[in-house]
């Protein structure tokens, strides 16, 4: 047992390197980042908005889109998906007064999910380029022009990934947390990826992917929950690359609701355990770059939880007084080194975004307590259903996460 | 006055952290001083931008090692908790020095940027009566955009010194500068000067005007000066509008 635990203690140390070395990566990376050049001629791109009754963010989005600046031929599609409220009557109002904006209702079909809807925007549409947005998704004017830049910049890139920013980080504590993680995993992690790695992964939104990479690997896998994560490894499986544009800005709205935001993580969650089973059945996803992204999977899946587990057990044992188990490690250095790695992620992110305020640092000091914690009881919950609908032979079902009116 | 206020906060907690790491004698508190100390070199030198890469990854190396040696040398937990102590300040410490730095930084930046925005609003260069080049050039866009719409000609002047002796060179411009304002209409005319060279914008003229000017300005100039031959190279140019003047003035602009 002891042996065991010393095993996993190990792992965890790399993990801790790993991260840390990914947080200076990032922020070298973040402080050394210039806008690239103009090109002489732009490709043409087509921007995809999977909408399923989002009739209360899509004013919001759309007047977003309108103003979007591109140099070259940029065509709106708003792809609606069966929608019951009036997110058509906005869609429709915006396409009729804007020549760029397309309104295109997605014929409904089995499985439901944003990746059937976006296999049907790519069928319907042409261009060089396709960029996709959630539906609560506000790029800034330079957002998709930027991306471009750098994908044409970039030898081998499949396209390229910008920043998701949280729109209504002020609005409670939950969403100022998620808004914060956000900043770290969505961009720091991001930019050390790239800059140490050479590995940029897909955020599922403000990402730009050349529509001929798309074809040779056979459109989105339907059946993926977190088609983004699974598309990443696809395309670094086959050798290309998706470089990181911190200045390519979009925002996001962000679950205001502990009972929504355990809805999303979950479905995100159960994605990439679905992601993480396909990576132990198909061996070309240990091959190359790719190594690197199931590695972190299993580490944050698999590995991380049960180091999670231990520490946070040990953590009562020691406070009611009960011995802990004789090990030849130093357990209470690394509980405090993952928390001053953790704090120092949170920290980097902030001071790279420019928004250290004292709430700022109060909450990053907690959040290893809290927020971080939460991660534990979201993946249970997710291996549960995953495992459930598994021995059920159930396919499980894509659900969009609830939208909220009076942010920005 | 908040300024003052957070520096001297900031500097009687860094010196409070330096005393407490000598005072508990943490850990390593020798090799902590040392380099805390080649620290506050280093983030001095260093530009704003890398000042935090710096600090945090101090920080996270810092802790490496703690943990290296924790698992190395098998520490019991009470040595333990007295290494998280000495990361503690050692963090506190590279963390405070960071603000402090970003603070004074900060003001440094706003002082040059002050300094410039002052540059720009100066009309005349600094002990005389000759217009600043940002004034000189704001000024002939006006002046040319009127001449054009007067259907009349303006012309450009420029003298450039020869003249490579470093001790009497500032006053031999000082005295070409002021022979130049003698030279040209008051209130209607425009001079200026850089470096080793002087600038006339004569308004409403012509070729002959223009010459009456230079002549003018050689007379003036030969009346002060010891030499046969004039210390200086001149032209003259017919200008048309701003973005030719400003294509003349090139790099110096």
């Amino acid at each position: 047992m002891t042996q065991v635990i010393l095993l996993i203690m190990l792992f965890f140390w790399v993990l801790l390197i790993f991260y840390s070395i990914l947080t200076i990566s990032g922020v070298w990376y973040r402080m050394r980042f210039i806008k690239p050049p103009k090109l002489s001629s732009y490709p043409s791109v087509a921007v995809l908005i999977p909408a399923h009754n989002e009739g209360i963010v899509m004013e919001d989005t759309l007047r977003a889109m309108a103003r979007l600046q591109y140099s070259g031929q940029l065509d709106i599609y708003v792809l609606d998906d069966n929608s019951k409220d009036d997110t058509a009557e906005i869609a429709q109002e915006f396409a009729e007064v804007f020549s760029r904006i397309h309104y295109i209702p997605v014929p409904v079909s089995s499985p439901s999910g944003k990746s059937r809807v976006l296999n049907y925007g790519l069928s319907i549409s042409q261009s060089d380029y396709f960029v996709v947005y959630d539906a609560d998704n506000e790029p800034e004017p330079d957002a998709v022009e930027l991306l471009v830049e750098v994908a044409e910049r970039t030898k081998k890139a499949a396209g390229a990934v910008g920043y998701v920013k949280t729109k209504n980080a002020h609005t409670n504590t939950l969403t100022r947390m998620i808004g914060l993680e956000f900043q770290v995993f969505q961009l720091l992690m991001q930019c050390g990826r790239w800059q140490f790695l050479k590995l940029g992964s897909l955020a599922g939104t403000n990402m730009l992917l050349r529509r001929s990479v798309l074809d040779e690997l056979g459109g989105y896998d339907v059946n993926a929950l977190a088609e983004d994560a699974e598309l990443t490894v696809r395309l670094h499986t086959k050798g290309y690359l998706l470089p990181v544009v911190p200045e390519s800005k979009t925002w996001e709205q962000e679950p205001e609701k502990l009972t929504t935001f355990i809805k999303q993580r979950t479905r995100w969650l159960t994605g990439n355990i679905y992601l993480l089973e396909k990576s132990f059945k198909d061996l070309s996803h240990w091959r190359g770059k790719t190594f690197f992204l199931s590695l972190q999977h299993v580490l944050t899946y698999l590995v991380f939880v049960v180091v999670l587990l231990f520490s946070d057990i040990f953590f009562i044992m020691s406070i009611l007084g009960m011995e802990l188990p004789n090990m030849e490690a130093p357990l209470l250095m690394l509980w405090f080194m993952s928390y001053i790695v953790y704090t120092a992620q949170l920290l980097s992110a902030l001071v790279v975004d420019r928004n250290v305020s004292p709430k700022n640092v109060f909450f990053i000091f907690i959040m290893y307590f809290t927020y971080a914690q939460l991660f534990i009881i979201l993946l249970l919950r997710s291996v549960t259903v995953y495992i459930w609908s598994r021995v059920r032979g159930n396919t499980i079902a894509w659900d969009k996460t609830k939208r909220f009116k009076g942010v920005g | 006055m908040t300024k003052n206020f957070v520096l001297t906060a900031l500097i009687l907690a860094l010196l409070l952290n330096g005393w407490l790491v000598a005072y508990f004698a943490v850990p390593h508190y020798l090799e902590l001083i040392a380099v805390g100390l080649l620290s506050l070199l280093f983030m001095s030198i260093l530009s704003e931008r890398y000042i935090f890469l710096y600090a945090i990854t101090m920080i996270l190396l810092y802790g490496a090692y703690l943990t290296v040696t924790s698992f190395g040398q098998s520490l019991p937990e009470g040595m333990q908790v007295h290494y998280m102590y000495s990361h503690l300040l050692f963090t506190s410490f590279h963390l405070i020095f960071w603000m402090l730095m970003n603070a004074v930084k900060k003001i440094g930046y706003q002082n040059s940027d002050l300094q410039h925005q002052v540059q720009l609003l100066q009309k005349y260069r600094q002990g005389s009566q000759v217009l600043t080049m940002t004034e000189f050039k704001d000024q002939a866009e006006w002046l040319l955009k009127s001449t054009a719409r007067n259907g009349k000609e303006s012309y450009f002047l420029k003298v450039e010194l020869e003249y490579s002796k470093k001790r009497t060179k500032q006053n031999m411009q000082e005295m070409l500068e002021k022979a130049a304002l003698q030279s040209i209409r008051q209130k209607y005319d425009l001079v200026s000067s850089d470096l080793g060279t002087i600038y006339f914008l004569l308004k409403d003229t012509h070729q002959e005007g223009a010459d009456i000017v230079m002549e003018r300005f050689r007379k003036k100039s030969q009346a002060e000066l010891n030499f046969i031959t004039p210390p200086y190279q001149f032209e003259q140019i017919h200008i048309k509008d701003a973005q030719q003047l400003h294509g003349l003035l090139g790099a110096r602009s």
